[in-house]
């Protein structure tokens, strides 16, 4: 399997079946970071498509020695995220109150796990932003270490202290919310 | 209680790998990709001319450029007005000079400031008519006839189209104008022009004599007595329009200049010389005693007073002594 490196040289030769495999491969991780970081699916939906568009737009920048692709792809994403929040920031939080408690869940899911989603989604709420980034990056994307460094624009080894610190938040607050012990 | 931390840490990290994150929707994933493709054809053209902009120089000359463009467009629009200002007929600025003049009469609020600005036109024609009288370099006489002729036939239809209480005014100002140019190409013709622009002269006084009758008759004034006699200088132009004397009848001006009024050199200035008078060089004693006799100030003989029987029934038409082929 091609590297998305390679795909990306690709692609902004030209290549459009390259990019599709880019789509492909990143269409449900990206999803899910903005699924994880907004109470709206319709959101997530948008500013996915808005990732990929800018991406195809300006995959002639793209340098590969000096991130990698999966690590650019989120760092605008998480440009996108920060542009997004910071325009309706006053919307976002009268959204996020009447959203509370029942956030959009996919149809045909099952009740424990819309619970678990209920419960982690409003866990993440109560970290910090760096942190609740780290980790929605590194569980819920399938990024590494060093992806998350790069698209933060931080060392590994911050990445992984950020990690441990919203890990150890996140299971007091999931003891508090009578999800463990 | 570390070891406890650790542990939910660790619990809390298995919580999360156990959670499903949900895939795009069914939508996103089929049509996303074309949707995507399509627009990134539009975005990256705008994307370019942003970038094309975001260049400092590219940014500088946009703007330069059109402020550069009208700029210099002002500066040559303003060049040409002032270096055509002076222009003559048959001068290649000629041409821009009218059309300067036209332009500024399609500016004007009201038909009677129209009516002002062609009577000023009037004069101005006057004026180019002593400069070409100067002399010097190739004169189109023919081009300022048509322009004196235009310019007191719009002045004329203009005053006849305005309300009587505004063009009363107007009229009796354009009579005077009008009073004064005659008075000029007299003097001209006296002072003895070139024979080649004698068909124009005469041409341009028979205008400006026919203009200045309506004139008059729109004021409710008399018409062989003009503006002149009320001055207390009887006689006149176009008093009756029956023309002028020979041109041998008038005397040189004095110093050989015959001035328009408006020139700054008044005609009025001039001595009128009585009839009779040792230093009429060019009369002969019998014109002195015969059209120009008893009508002092008259000498265009061409009131009703300056006429005698019988004068115009001659050969010479409007203009006694001369063919003028009309």
């Amino acid at each position: 399997m091609e590297s998305l490196e390679e795909l990306a040289r690709r692609t902004a030769e030209g290549d459009l079946e390259a990019f599709g495999a880019i789509y492909r491969t990143l269409l449900d991780p990206l999803y899910g970071y903005f699924f994880w970081n907004l109470s709206s699916g319709a959101e997530a939906e948008d500013l996915t498509e808005e990732v990929f568009l800018r991406c195809l737009v300006h995959i002639g920048k793209y340098d590969p020695g000096k991130a990698p692709f999966r690590a650019w792809v989120f760092r605008i994403a998480r440009n996108l995220l920060v542009d997004h929040l910071r325009r309706s920031a006053r919307r976002e939080a009268k959204k996020a109150r009447e959203m509370e408690g029942h956030e959009e869940t996919p149809p045909g899911e099952d009740l424990e796990e819309e619970e678990r989603r209920r419960a982690v989604r409003e866990a993440l709420r109560e970290l910090p932003p760096t942190q609740r980034q780290v980790v929605i990056m590194k569980y819920f994307t399938g990024m590494n270490n060093a992806e998350v460094a790069s698209a933060l624009g931080k060392s590994e080894g911050a990445v992984n202290a950020i990690q441990h610190r919203a890990l150890r938040k996140l299971g007091d607050v999931l003891v508090r919310r009578g999800w463990g012990e | 209680m570390f070891e406890r931390r650790r542990e939910r840490a660790r619990a809390a990290e298995e919580f999360l790998r156990g959670t499903q994150t949900p895939r795009a929707p069914q939508p996103l994933r089929d049509f996303g990709l074309q949707r995507i493709v399509a627009r990134a054809t539009t975005a990256g053209e705008a994307a370019k001319e942003r970038r094309y902009l975001r260049h400092p120089a590219r940014l500088r000359r946009a703007v330069l450029i059109p402020v550069f463009t009208l700029l210099v467009m002002t500066v040559g629009t303003s060049g040409l007005y002032a270096a055509s200002a002076g222009a003559l007929p048959g001068s290649p600025l000629y041409g821009s000079k009218i059309f300067f003049e036209r332009a500024r009469l399609a500016f004007t609020p009201s038909p009677s400031s129209d009516a002002g600005l062609e009577m000023e036109y009037c004069q101005r024609r006057m004026r180019e008519l002593q400069e070409m009288l100067r002399g010097g370099g190739p004169r189109d006489w023919e081009r300022w006839l048509k322009e004196y002729r235009r310019n007191l036939s719009r002045a004329d239809s203009l005053l006849e189209s305005i309300p009587e209480a505004e063009s009363r005014s107007l009229s009796l100002r354009f009579e005077s104008t009008l009073s004064e140019q005659l008075r000029f190409m007299e003097e001209t013709l006296a002072a003895g022009a070139p024979d080649e622009i004698l068909p124009f002269l005469e041409e341009a006084y028979m205008e400006c004599h026919g203009r200045m009758m309506r004139a008059r008759a729109r004021c409710g004034m008399e018409g062989g007595g003009g503006s002149r006699e009320q001055e207390g200088e009887p006689g006149g132009p176009g008093g009756g329009g029956t023309g002028y004397p020979q041109r041998q009848e008038y005397p040189s001006s004095p110093g050989g200049c015959t001035e328009y009024p408006d020139s700054g050199c008044s005609w009025s200035n001039h001595p009128t010389v009585p009839e009779g008078e040792p230093d009429r060089v060019d009369a002969s004693p019998q014109e002195a005693e015969g059209t120009m006799s008893g009508d002092t100030g008259n000498r265009l003989g061409c009131g009703p007073t300056g006429v005698e029987e019988g004068d115009q029934e001659s050969t010479h038409g409007p203009f006694p002594g001369r063919h003028v082929g009309m």
